[in-house]
């Protein structure tokens, strides 16, 4: 049977390249290796390497799968590129919990696959025990996961293997971002790899003579600042200790690494298009515009509010808690500059709904944060703008509406449509989640912050996210912070090809 | 009389004990602090717990981090104090166990709005010790297998690639 | 190398703004905690 083949293809193609994607994180793997070897921690050395060989074993199985029938077919259509990204961010979620689970950090597999998702949509709430005490090795590990999640593990996969991927534009749209820095997909990923990179090394060396600074010895401040940089860049949030930014007591650090994940928070095309000179890109830009509209309107009234209530006495602390937090959950970060029972205890209703919309504003588009996006709000306020202008002009004229986002760019239906889709999908998955929360017992505004922290993939917690959570909203949550940072649109893909398939397995077992 | 007296001596020595079992714990869980933060802020309060990462001085006053199990929070107290620490629990060390009274901040003033504790009286009740580590020679018999398997499955692959090519 | 110049530029110039931001965040602040 034709479809039958066709499907048998399809299923093979996704092998393929799922497993390429798989044996590319599988690399990365070494360098936990290699760093527990260097700091002499035989335990994590071995748990990774164990963990290391069965993602590279699970890796080069499924290309051998992939590369069983005959003839290449390799016609990758859009919904192979989707499945393919989707999937492979389930497989590597399982694959990258091992070391967790060797560690003995997290209490249950489930606990060690929240802690992985939420490295990988740089979400940045952690259910891992003990971290005080936890390996260099698996510390390393923590901040890759969401150095790499921040560029996305199909971008990753599509610098090397160019060549390999027929695709490659389908399944880095399947991974959320729509962005094309240069013609090329390959070129595109490369070019947010170099950003990224070079920010790396530049923002490691900051953080590091200011770690030394404020008196953290040469070694571990070098690591922390390592950390730091890759939390902050990619809007993650994780943090080498358990006091999170707190640990460090230092308004220097503080602001350093705010400066960072608020340019990690930006579009890659933005980094790129002033990186080519094109200075005027960060005036003109939509997101730009959002995002310093909101943000200062959004730590402004947190700041009236606090005040009111006199949480915080002073300018510095307004600086360092208010506004530090308010910046952090917008551009969905995730650092806490205070504890999180403290958000409930001494917030308020008021300063938890800002942070709330602060938190499901989010970030730009194809970058490392999450939520609606700055691009989607700030078109959506302009179609609106647009249609009152309709109505009030005269039936005759013609006008045609635009926004600037790296190029001029009509404001049409289709557009205000698809992001006004998307986010009501993040509305829907925030608001079940609130319900989710009110139905365990949980109070209505930290269930709604923590679902907007989940939603937005922002990583702030207000004290619900702990071991003790229900299971039920533990797998809500992971589900919640998968399906923010993918879009939807992958996700629902996978869903249906899966679907498809078990439709089409019944049809032929009631046929016989 | 005497019956009355002897009662009287019981009741007392009762008592006192009752007032020894409610001091067996004097010191307060950091999580606490934080959850009542508003009631004990200002407040002197005792709390013992183990000193993680690294001191951090900053000039005559330096920061720890003290974990109790409950939570975590940083104390400011005096350099000198702070170099008698010798040990700081981290992955390989399990850190000295130190009893610390003073001042809880809800949102101290002096340090930009943070929950902190700020020293009065340091005292280290336990010392740690560098934790010895236990490697199972399962775990090195599993990695040994898993990775020549690895390897093996490479070699495989590549001959499935070359093949390909022709 | 006069791509490579545009590029050190172009990071200065991105972080200089970004910073510039905060600061104004810093001022309107303390206007606000006054």
């Amino acid at each position: 049977m034709a479809s039958l083949k066709h499907r048998q293809n399809g299923i093979e193609i996704i092998s393929y390249y799922t497993g390429y994607i798989v044996l590319i994180v599988a690399s990365l793997m070494t360098i936990p290796i290699i760093t527990s070897l260097l700091f002499l921690e035989w335990n994590p050395m071995l748990d990774f390497i164990i963990s290391d060989a069965i993602a590279f074993i699970l890796g080069i199985l499924m290309i051998m799968y992939g590369m069983r029938s005959k003839e290449r077919n390799h016609d990758i259509q859009w919904k192979h590129g989707f499945v393919i990204a989707s999937l492979s961010w389930i497989v590597l979620t399982v694959l990258c919990s091992i070391p967790y689970i060797l560690s003995g950090h997290s209490l249950s597999f489930v606990d060690a696959c929240f802690d992985v998702m939420s490295g990988f949509t740089t979400t940045g709430l952690a259910l891992t025990q003990d971290l005080d005490h936890i390996s260099i090795g698996l510390n390393m590990w923590r901040h890759i996961l969401t150095f790499i999640g921040g560029q996305g593990m199909v971008v990753l996969t599509l610098t090397f293997l160019g060549k390999e991927m027929g695709g490659a534009f389908k399944m880095y749209v399947g991974e959320g971002k729509d962005i094309e820095l240069v013609p090329n997909v390959k070129g595109t990923a490369r070019q947010i790899w170099k950003i990224s990179m070079i920010y790396l090394i530049i923002g490691t060396i900051v953080l590091w003579i200011v770690g030394m600074s404020i008196g953290l010895k040469p070694v571990s401040a070098f690591l922390h600042a390592l950390f730091i940089f890759a939390s902050s860049w990619s809007t993650g949030g994780f943090a080498p200790n358990s006091q999170n930014i707190m640990y460090y007591h230092s308004m220097m650090f503080e602001t350093v690494a705010m400066v960072i994940f608020i340019l990690g928070s930006l579009n890659f095309g933005i980094h790129y298009a002033i990186w080519q000179g094109k200075r005027k890109e960060i005036v003109k830009n939509i997101e730009i515009q959002s995002f310093l509209v909101t943000s200062f309107v959004a730590c402004m009234l947190a700041l009236a509010g606090l005040a009111k209530l006199n949480v915080y006495s002073d300018a510095i602390a307004g600086f360092r808690r208010v506004i530090f937090n308010v910046i952090s959950a917008h551009t969905t970060t995730g650092f806490g500059s205070i504890y999180a029972r403290q958000f409930a205890l001494e917030w308020g209703d008021f300063g938890i709904l800002i942070m709330v919309v602060a938190m499901l504003i989010g970030g730009s588009a194809c970058s490392t944060a999450g939520g609606f996006k700055g691009l989607r709000v700030g078109i959506v306020f302009k179609g609106l703008i647009m249609d009152v202008k309709k109505l009030l002009l005269t039936e005759r004229s013609m006008n045609v509406y635009k926004y600037h986002h790296l190029k001029d760019r009509v404001l049409d239906d289709t557009v205000i449509k698809s992001s006004a889709i998307i986010i009501i999908c993040y509305i829907v998955t925030f608001a079940t989640g609130t319900i989710l929360g009110t139905f365990y017992g949980y109070p209505i505004s930290a269930s709604a912050f923590e679902s907007a922290s989940v939603t937005g993939n922002v990583g702030l917690s207000i004290g619900v996210t702990t071991s003790s959570m229900p299971t039920a909203m533990k797998l809500f949550y992971i589900i919640a912070m998968y399906l923010g940072r993918l879009e939807f649109l992958s996700v629902f893909a996978l869903i249906g090809y899966f679907l498809g398939g078990v439709k089409k397995a019944c049809k032929n077992i009631l046929k016989h | 009389m005497q019956k009355y007296i002897k009662t009287l001596i019981w009741v007392l020595l009762f008592t006192s004990t009752l007032t020894f079992k409610v001091n067996a714990q004097s010191f307060t869980d950091i999580n606490e602090l934080i959850e009542k933060a508003k009631e004990y802020n200002g407040e002197e309060v005792t709390i013992q717990g183990e000193v993680i990462g690294e001191s951090m001085k900053r000039g005559d006053y330096s920061w720890i981090n003290i974990n109790d199990g409950t939570n975590a929070i940083g104390i400011w107290l005096d350099s000198d104090i702070a170099e008698e620490i010798l040990f700081y629990g981290n992955y390989k060390c399990k850190g000295d166990t130190v009893k610390i009274t003073g001042i809880f901040n809800r949102a101290c003033k002096e340090h930009g709005g943070e929950a902190d504790l700020h020293s009065s009286s340091f005292e280290i009740v336990k010392n740690g010790y560098e934790v010895k580590e236990q490697i199972s020679p399962v775990k090195i018999i599993i990695a040994a297998i898993l990775t020549i398997f690895t390897l093996v499955l490479m070699l495989i692959l590549v001959k499935v690639i070359k093949k390909r090519r022709l | 190398m006069d791509v490579r110049k545009k590029e050190i530029e172009g990071i200065i110039y991105e972080s200089l703004l970004t910073i510039f931001y905060v600061a104004i965040l810093f001022a309107a602040n303390v206007i606000i905690m006054r």
